[in-house]
């Protein structure tokens, strides 16, 4: 083969390639192909963790709890009781039009579990009311991302594709921590975000569980002179209680007579941050969508009450996820915490408010 | 007319050469990142009240913190399920690189 013939050839070919590169569309549908060959894998990968919790939802509803139309309620639960958020342009009242509505949901999905789970204890009812709210999330989240997907295919929509293929990985990763957190939540294993419920059982052990507000209960025990009053929600069974009413009933029951609130909650902790680690802080610890949080807020305030935080941090994947023993390295040193607190900033004789905020599956 | 110093079929090769190594190179890459194996086992760790008493077991289903599991061998108070925890050891998959 004689190069020097071949040369005019390839340098047309050359100059041909660098016009198709800078001056087409050609790049940017190659790479939309890339990328949707990419995010087509993750999304069949999503839905083989969407069909295998939902798989094992219907194992636990069938075999552990021995109910008949396992498939049915989790077919029925899966699709429906999504929220539609309060009106936000006219904010007044939005907090209690949006308490009202979570009310409503938590209620319907609790009648819902009781129609089809009657006989089966209330932990467990409510574990498998977690389990099927977490094939639920699963399957929202698979169907908003194929939604995304074959709406950037049908418009040829590059930048929208590009920014799913940017963003699928860090999804398919939260993704895997729901899926494998089924399995705590049907065998009642504490989870991370149980951190709260198990400082506040640290302090008040098997005293008296007194009931204060819808799966929310209290005891009363003496602590180097000072009372405590400590919060947590009902367990074994995987609920977070209303730790927010319960707090507010409690100090008005005492007519505002508490030197202190103390809260205690997990946190996400930042890329970079120890999982287990603590941090002491001031405010409502708590994670709810917010009305939890003002009412505790506002009888904190109203009475002139000081109100400390806590925190055991932690990813989102470990909040939901069986309790490692970093975080609960974390939990010991939070109890640590709280009773630095309460004995350096309350006297003897001081009545405290301690609320282990968070979910409360596998802690007494 | 400039006149090319390599020759054609040599410049085919070279570029099929960097192709080789690029797709190996990613080949490698892929490889190379696969998950650490995780194993996990599950702790609960039981307490006499008095805390004079505790011992490691395995988890169980029906498990809780806070479950009375019987009496105490030393002094005879309640024997309770004090903490549940999951050890996590992950262990390095071989990397080919």
């Amino acid at each position: 083969m004689n190069g020097d013939n071949l040369s005019p050839l390839l340098w047309v070919l050359f100059i041909l390639v660098l016009f198709l590169l800078n001056f087409t569309d050609i790049p940017q549908r190659m790479q939309l192909m890339r990328w949707s060959r990419f995010i087509r894998s993750k999304l069949a990968y999503i839905e083989t963790l969407v069909t295998s919790s939902r798989n094992k939802t219907i194992q636990f509803i069938s075999r552990v709890l021995k109910v008949s139309k396992a498939e049915e309620i989790v077919n029925n639960f899966i699709d429906n009781f999504f929220v539609i958020e309060p009106v936000d342009i006219e904010p007044t009242d939005i907090i209690r039009r949006l308490e009202h509505l979570l009310n409503v949901r938590d209620t319907k999905i609790k009648a819902y579990a009781e129609k089809f789970l009657p006989s089966v204890p209330k932990e467990l009812r409510y574990n498998a009311i977690v389990a099927l709210e977490i094939t639920s999330v699963l399957n929202s989240v698979y169907k908003s991302l194929r939604h995304y997907f074959l709406l950037g295919i049908k418009h040829n929509n590059w930048a929208l594709v590009m920014q799913l293929a940017l963003i699928i990985p860090q999804l398919v990763k939260e993704l895997e921590g729901y899926h494998r957190a089924i399995d705590s939540f049907t065998a009642g294993k504490p989870v991370g975000d149980s951190a709260g419920p198990l400082v506040a059982f640290n302090f008040i052990g098997l005293s008296e569980r007194r009931p204060i507000a819808e799966d929310t209960v209290y005891s009363v025990v003496d602590f180097e002179g000072r009372k405590l009053y400590v919060i947590k929600a009902e367990g074994p069974g995987a609920a977070v209680g209303k730790p927010g009413e319960a707090v507010a009933r409690i100090v008005e029951e005492l007519k505002g007579r508490v030197a202190r609130i103390i809260t205690v909650d997990a946190a996400l902790k930042l890329e970079g941050e120890e999982s287990g680690g603590i941090a002491e802080g001031i405010g409502a610890a708590i994670g709810d969508p917010g009305p939890e949080k003002i009412k505790i807020e506002r009888i904190a305030s109203k009475y002139n009450i000081p109100v400390d935080a806590v925190i055991v941090k932690m990813s989102s994947e470990e909040a939901i996820n069986e309790m490692t023993s970093k975080i609960y390295e974390g939990v010991k040193k939070a109890v640590e915490k709280v009773k630095q607190i309460i004995l350096e900033k309350t006297r003897a004789g001081d009545i405290v408010v301690i609320a282990g905020i968070g979910n409360t599956v596998g802690v007494y | 007319m400039i006149k090319l110093q390599i020759d054609t079929v040599t410049l085919l090769i070279m570029t099929l050469v960097l192709l080789f190594i690029y797709i190996m190179f990613t080949v490698i890459k892929e490889l190379s990142t696969k998950k650490p194996e995780v194993r996990r086992r599950t702790i609960a760790i039981h307490s006499c009240i008095n805390n004079d008493y505790e011992i490691r077991k395995e988890f169980k289903i029906g498990d809780y913190v806070g479950k009375v599991i019987g009496k105490c061998p030393r002094c005879g108070a309640a024997l309770i399920i004090k903490a549940i925890y999951t050890e996590v050891e992950e262990r390095p998959t071989k990397s080919i690189t």
